[in-house]
C-alpha cells in the first residue's frame, strides 16, 4: 500500500488533541454554587456510573480510529495486490519488404523471425494473452489478445509485405497499447532494423528486441558506385562499414560478370565507416564485353553475406522526354528539372506544342485538344470538362483520397500530410471511368466515395486500340503557391518528387533500377518497357531471381513490373538480350548496421517461463472514508447513551 | 426625597393602594384569643358567614335571606396597626450564583432587598409597624422599628447594610426569634430555605451538626409552626435563581463536575448528563411542592419566587401576592 498524498497524515496529530481534549473533559469542573442541598438528596443518582470509564475508553478508540481513518482516506491510500495473471504479450512485429532478405543462413529474415517469435509462443502457456501489431505502411493489429495457439496460427499466417517499415506508427501506436497493459507485460520486437532512439523512449517497457539481421559483429557494403573514365576504364566508389569493435581487416574483390578483376585488402577500424576509392578499373572481361553488373565483395570473418556484397547496374539511363504547358508551372518545372534523366520541353500555350512525340505529356491547369494516339498523359487540376470526365464543382478542404491504392509508384508516398485547400469536383462517366487512371484525388469530405475513389480497373483507353495510352488526373493543382489557398502544400513534402519520380517511372515504362548510383532495392517497384528490353510479348519475358527460380511475369500491356525482394542479381529474360539488374537492400538502416542480436542480456521484460505476478492498484479511500464516519457515528451515538 | 429612589413613582403609587390582607387570628401577647378585627378602629365590611345560634340578629344580612331563604351574617373587620417582621436570609447563598450575575451581592440578594423594600414601604404606608431582621450564622441582626412612612429610608439603609455572608442556621435563627419578638403580627420569611426541609425526612434523626455538614437536610417547620401557633401571620417567600432551577448551562457539562457548597465549602462530584438533569429538577421540584405543602397544610402563605430576569417585582407585588392572599 502507498499514500498518494502522505502529507495528509499531518491530520494524525488530531488524534492526540482528541485524547487531550477527552483527558480535559475527564476532569471534573469545580462550580460553586449556593448549595449542595438538592444534590445531596439525588446523590445516589450522581455517582459515577461503573460503566463510565470504559464507556470513554471505547469512545475515545472509536473517535481515534474514526479521525484516523478519515485522515488516512485524505491521503488517498492506494493498496496494492500482487497476484498471478495470464501474461500479457505483445509483438511489434516489423512485416516489410525487407524481411524477405534472405540471409545466409538460406532462410528469409522473416522465416527467422517467425520461427523465433513461434518458439516463444509455444513456451507460453495456455492463459497468455497475445497481441501481435505488424508494421508495413502504417500498422496493423493483427491478433488482439488471444491465446498463443490461436495467435501462432495468424503468425503463420502471416507474410512481409512490399511496403517500407513505418516504425513510427508502429511505436507511437504500441506506447498506447503498452502503457495501458500490466507491468508484467512481455514486449518483444521484432524487426531487422532498430528503431529511432527516441521513439523508444515512448514505450515504458524495454522490448526484447528480435533482430534478425545477424550478429554484430559485422561489417558491410552499403554504397558501391561506378563512373565511366575513359575508354573500360571506370571508378569504383564504395562505403565500407565495421560495426564491430575489432579492427578488421578484409579482401574485397569486385568481379565483373562473375569473374574476378579486382582484388585489394581493406583494413577497417573499429566502428567506422570507410570511403573506398578504386579509380580507373578495367572492367573489361575475358570476353571483351563490358558488364552489365558489377558486384563488390568484402570477404571478412563475418556471417551477413548479404551485407557483404553489392551489386551494381552499369547501365546507363535513358533520357524521357516529357512536354509541359499550362500556366503556374514554375515550380512543377523546377522539379521535374531536379530530377535525372529528364528531357523537358515546356510550352507556355499548347498551342505551340509540336507534333513530336513525347514520352510523357503534363498539362498543368490546362487541357489537351484531344487525347493523342499512344500518349500518357497527367492532367493537373482540369479547368474543364475532358473526354469522359466532368467538372462539377469546387471543392474545399477535400480529403486526400487515393486511387488503385496499390500502385507501386505510390509506395514511399504518405498523402496523409497534406493538405489541398481546393479541388475540382470531377466525376467520371461511369461506363468510361476505366480509361482513367486516376491517382490521387481530392474528394468531397461531406459526400465520401463519390469522386475518384472508385478502383482503377483498367489502365488503357479503350478508345485508343492502336496504342495504349493513359492518363493519370489530379484533381487539384498542384503548384504551391503560399498563401493562395487554391493550392496544396504538397511540394513542401519530401514524398513530392518521390511521386513524380515513381510516376513518370510508370508511364514511362522505365529502368529506374539503373542510373548513375544504380542502387534499386529490395521492396521497390521496378517498371520495364517491353520496347525497351526488345521483347515482341509479354508472355516470353521470365525473371530469374538470385535463388535461380525461374518467374513468369504479367505484364499489364507494355509495361512489367515486378518487386524484387531479395538482394541480388536478378536477370530478365525474353528479350533481344538477358537484362541483369542488381537489388540490394531496401536501406542502409536496414543493414545490420548495430549489435542487438536475439538474446539480448538486457532483457527487462519477463523471460518465458517466468511466474508472472501482477499488482492490482486499488483506492481505498472510499472505504476508509465509510469506516471512519460509521466510527465518528457510533462515537457520537455512544456518547448520547445514558448509562 | 420622599419616595425612596428604589421604584418609580408610578409603582410606589401602586403600593400605597395595597392593604395587608390578614386573615388569620394571631395570638395577642397577653390576653385570651382575640380576633384582630375586633378590635378597636374602623369598622369595614369583611366578609359574610352562615348564621350560628347564638349570633347577633342585626348582622343578618336580610336582603340575602329574601333571595335565598337562608341567614347569613355579615362579618366586619376593624382597619388595626400590627407589627409586619420582615426576616432575610443574609447567608452566602443569597448572593450565589456568583459574580457573574450580580458583581456585588448577587442577584438573590438584591432581589430579596426589592421585595423587603416594596413590603417594608407597603407595611409603612398602612401605618402598621416595621421591623427587618437579617440573619447569617448564628447571629440575627435587626433594625428599628420604623412607624412613619417616612422612616422607609431607615429601612432602606438597613437593607443596604446588609452584606451576605455565612452559613445558614435557620431553625437556630427562628427559635432566637422566637424569643425575641413578643408582639404578634405579620411575619414574613424571604430565605432560599436552602439546607432546610419543612419536616424532618421518616427516620432519620434531626441534627444540625449532620445539616450542616451538609449529610442530612434540618427540618425548621418546628419553628416555623411555633410562631403559627403564637398567632403570628407566617409567610414565606421561598426565592430560587433560575440559575438554581435550571443550572445546566455553562460551564456546566456533560461529565463530572465538582460542585462547592457556596457556604460551607463541602464539595461533590456528580456526573451530569440528561437524566441526572431530569432528576435534579424533579428533586427540586418536590422540595419546592413539600414546603408549599407544609404552608397550605398550616395556614403559612407560600410563595415561590424566582430571580427576575427583568422586572418581576412589579408582577409579585401587585399580582402574585395578591391572589395570594398576602395583600388586597
Amino acid at each position: 500500500m502507498y499514500l498518494q498524498y502522505p502529507y495528509a497524515l499531518w491530520g494524525l496529530l488530531l488524534i492526540p488533541l482528541i485524547i487531550l481534549l477527552r483527558l480535559w473533559r475527564m476532569k471534573p469542573v469545580t462550580i460553586t454554587i449556593p448549595s449542595i442541598f438538592i444534590w445531596q438528596k439525588i446523590s445516589a443518582a450522581t455517582s459515577e456510573p461503573p460503566l463510565r470509564r470504559k464507556r470513554l475508553l471505547l469512545l475515545l478508540i472509536l473517535q481515534c480510529l474514526g479521525v484516523g481513518s478519515l485522515v488516512l482516506a485524505l491521503s488517498h491510500p492506494i493498496r496494492s495486490t500482487f497476484y498471478s495473471v495470464s501474461r500479457n504479450v505483445i509483438i511489434l512485429l516489423d512485416n516489410s519488404a525487407s524481411l524477405k532478405t534472405i540471409a545466409p543462413s538460406g532462410q528469409t529474415r522473416w522465416e527467422n523471425l517467425t520461427g523465433e517469435l513461434s518458439r516463444i509462443l509455444q513456451a507460453l502457456d495456455n492463459e497468455s494473452r497475445v497481441t501481435i501489431i505488424t508494421a508495413s505502411g502504417g500498422f496493423t493489429s493483427v491478433v488482439t489478445e488471444q491465446t498463443p495457439a490461436d495467435s501462432l496460427k495468424h503468425l503463420k499466417t502471416l507474410q512481409p509485405t512490399d511496403a517500407p517499415a513505418d516504425l513510427t506508427s508502429l511505436i507511437n501506436h504500441s506506447a498506447g497499447l503498452i502503457n495501458r497493459s500490466p507491468p508484467s507485460a512481455a514486449v518483444y520486437f521484432g524487426s531487422d532494423q532498430p528503431p529511432p532512439d527516441n521513439l523508444m523512449d515512448l514505450l515504458k517497457i524495454k522490448p526484447v528486441w528480435l533482430l534478425q539481421g545477424e550478429p554484430s559483429d559485422n561489417s558491410a557494403i552499403t554504397h558501391l558506385a561506378a563512373t565511366p573514365g575513359t575508354g573500360h576504364n571506370y571508378d569504383i566508389f564504395m562505403t565500407a562499414h565495421n560495426f564491430s569493435k575489432k579492427n578488421k581487416i578484409g579482401r574485397l574483390i569486385i568481379y565483373s560478370d562473375r569473374q574476378e578483376i579486382f582484388s585489394a585488402p581493406v583494413e577497417l577500424p573499429p566502428e567506422t565507416k570507410r570511403s573506398l576509392t578504386f579509380p580507373a578499373l578495367d572492367l573489361l572481361t575475358d570476353t571483351g564485353v563490358l558488364p552489365e553488373v558489377i558486384q563488390a565483395t568484402l570477404t571478412t570473418d563475418d556471417d551477413l553475406k548479404c551485407d557483404n556484397t553489392v551489386w551494381l547496374n552499369r547501365q546507363e539511363k535513358s533520357t524521357v522526354k516529357i512536354c509541359l504547358t499550362g500556366s503556374n508551372n514554375a515550380l512543377l518545372l523546377k522539379i521535374l528539372q531536379s530530377l535525372p534523366h529528364l528531357e523537358i520541353e515546356y510550352f507556355p500555350e499548347r498551342s505551340d506544342i509540336p507534333n513530336n512525340n513525347y514520352d510523357l505529356y503534363i498539362y498543368n491547369n490546362n487541357l489537351p485538344d484531344s487525347i493523342r494516339t499512344g500518349a500518357q498523359m497527367v492532367l493537373i487540376n482540369p479547368p474543364d470538362d475532358f473526354g469522359p470526365f466532368r467538372i462539377k464543382g469546387k471543392i474545399s478542404n477535400p480529403q486526400i483520397s487515393y486511387v488503385n491504392q496499390n500502385s507501386p509508384f505510390l509506395s514511399y508516398v504518405d498523402l496523409k500530410q497534406i493538405h489541398i485547400w481546393e479541388a475540382v469536383q470531377v466525376e467520371i462517366l461511369p461506363e468510361e471511368k476505366d480509361y482513367f487512371q486516376l491517382l490521387v484525388s481530392g474528394s468531397d469530405p461531406s459526400r465520401p466515395g463519390q469522386t475518384g475513389v472508385f478502383p482503377l480497373i483498367g489502365d488503357w483507353l479503350k478508345s485508343d486500340p492502336t496504342g495504349p495510352s493513359r492518363i493519370v488526373l489530379i484533381n487539384f493543382d498542384l503548384t504551391w503557391r503560399g498563401a493562395d489557398k487554391s493550392a496544396t502544400d504538397w511540394p513542401l513534402d519530401v514524398s513530392f518528387p518521390v511521386f513524380w519520380t515513381n510516376l513518370i517511372n510508370e508511364l514511362t515504362g522505365d529502368r529506374p533500377s539503373t542510373g548513375e548510383y544504380a542502387y534499386h532495392r529490395t521492396a521497390q517497384p521496378l517498371f520495364l518497357n517491353l520496347k525497351d528490353i526488345g521483347a515482341q510479348t509479354s508472355r516470353a519475358v521470365t525473371l530469374v531471381g538470385p535463388d535461380g527460380v525461374v518467374r513468369s511475369l504479367s505484364p499489364a500491356n507494355q509495361i512489367l513490373s515486378f518487386t524484387p525482394l531479395q538482394t541480388g542479381l536478378y536477370e530478365i529474360r525474353g528479350g533481344a538480350a538477358p537484362r541483369k539488374i542488381a537489388v540490394n537492400l531496401c536501406d542502409e538502416s536496414e543493414s545490420n548496421n548495430n549489435g542487438e542480436t536475439l538474446s539480448s542480456p538486457d532483457l527487462s521484460a519477463p523471460m518465458v517461463n517466468e511466474k508472472i505476478f501482477t499488482v492490482s492498484s486499488q483506492s481505498m479511500v472510499l472505504w476508509l472514508a465509510v469506516f471512519g464516519l460509521i466510527l465518528l457515528v457510533a462515537a457520537w451515538w455512544l456518547e448520547r447513551q445514558e448509562l | 426625597m420622599n419616595r425612596p429612589e428604589l421604584f418609580d413613582e408610578d409603582f410606589l403609587k401602586k403600593l400605597a393602594r395595597l392593604k395587608w390582607l390578614v386573615q388569620k387570628t394571631v395570638y395577642s401577647g397577653t390576653g385570651g384569643e382575640k380576633s384582630l378585627r375586633q378590635k378597636g378602629g374602623r369598622l369595614e365590611f369583611s366578609d359574610y358567614r352562615k348564621y350560628s345560634p347564638g349570633d347577633e340578629t342585626r348582622y343578618i344580612d336580610w336582603n340575602i335571606f329574601g333571595r335565598t331563604e337562608k341567614l347569613f351574617i355579615k362579618e366586619f373587620a376593624r382597619e388595626e396597626s400590627f407589627p409586619v417582621y420582615l426576616l432575610l436570609d443574609t447567608t452566602t447563598s443569597m448572593k450565589t450564583p456568583g459574580p457573574a450575575r450580580n458583581k456585588t451581592k448577587g442577584i438573590k440578594f438584591k432581589y430579596t432587598c426589592q421585595i423587603a423594600a416594596a413590603l417594608g414601604y407597603i407595611g409603612l404606608i398602612t401605618r402598621n409597624r416595621l421591623q427587618l431582621f437579617g440573619f447569617s450564622d448564628k447571629t440575627l441582626k435587626h433594625s428599628p422599628v420604623f412607624q412613619k412612612e417616612n422612616q422607609i429610608f431607615g429601612a432602606l439603609k438597613f437593607l443596604e447594610s446588609l452584606i451576605p455572608h455565612g452559613e445558614t442556621h435557620l431553625t437556630l435563627i427562628l427559635n432566637s426569634l422566637n424569643k425575641q419578638i413578643r408582639k404578634k403580627g405579620l411575619l414574613i420569611l424571604i430565605s432560599d430555605l436552602m439546607g432546610f426541609q419543612p419536616a424532618s425526612p421518616a427516620g432519620k434523626p434531626e441534627s444540625e451538626s449532620l445539616a450542616i455538614a451538609g449529610l442530612a437536610p434540618l427540618s425548621a417547620g418546628r419553628e416555623i409552626l411555633e410562631f403559627v401557633r403564637r398567632g403570628f401571620d407566617v409567610s414565606i417567600f421561598h426565592l430560587l435563581d433560575q440559575e438554581e432551577e435550571q443550572p445546566f448551562a455553562p460551564p456546566w457539562r456533560d461529565g463530572p463536575v465538582k460542585l462547592k457548597d457556596s457556604e460551607t465549602g463541602a464539595t461533590k462530584t456528580v456526573f451530569i448528563n440528561k437524566k441526572i438533569e431530569l432528576l435534579y429538577r424533579q428533586t427540586l421540584k418536590q422540595f419546592i411542592e413539600e414546603w408549599h405543602s407544609f404552608c397550605l397544610q398550616h395556614g403559612i402563605k407560600y410563595f415561590h419566587v424566582d430571580t427576575p430576569a427583568g422586572a418581576g417585582l412589579e408582577t409579585l407585588i401587585l399580582t402574585f401576592l395578591r391572589q395570594g392572599g398576602l395583600l388586597k
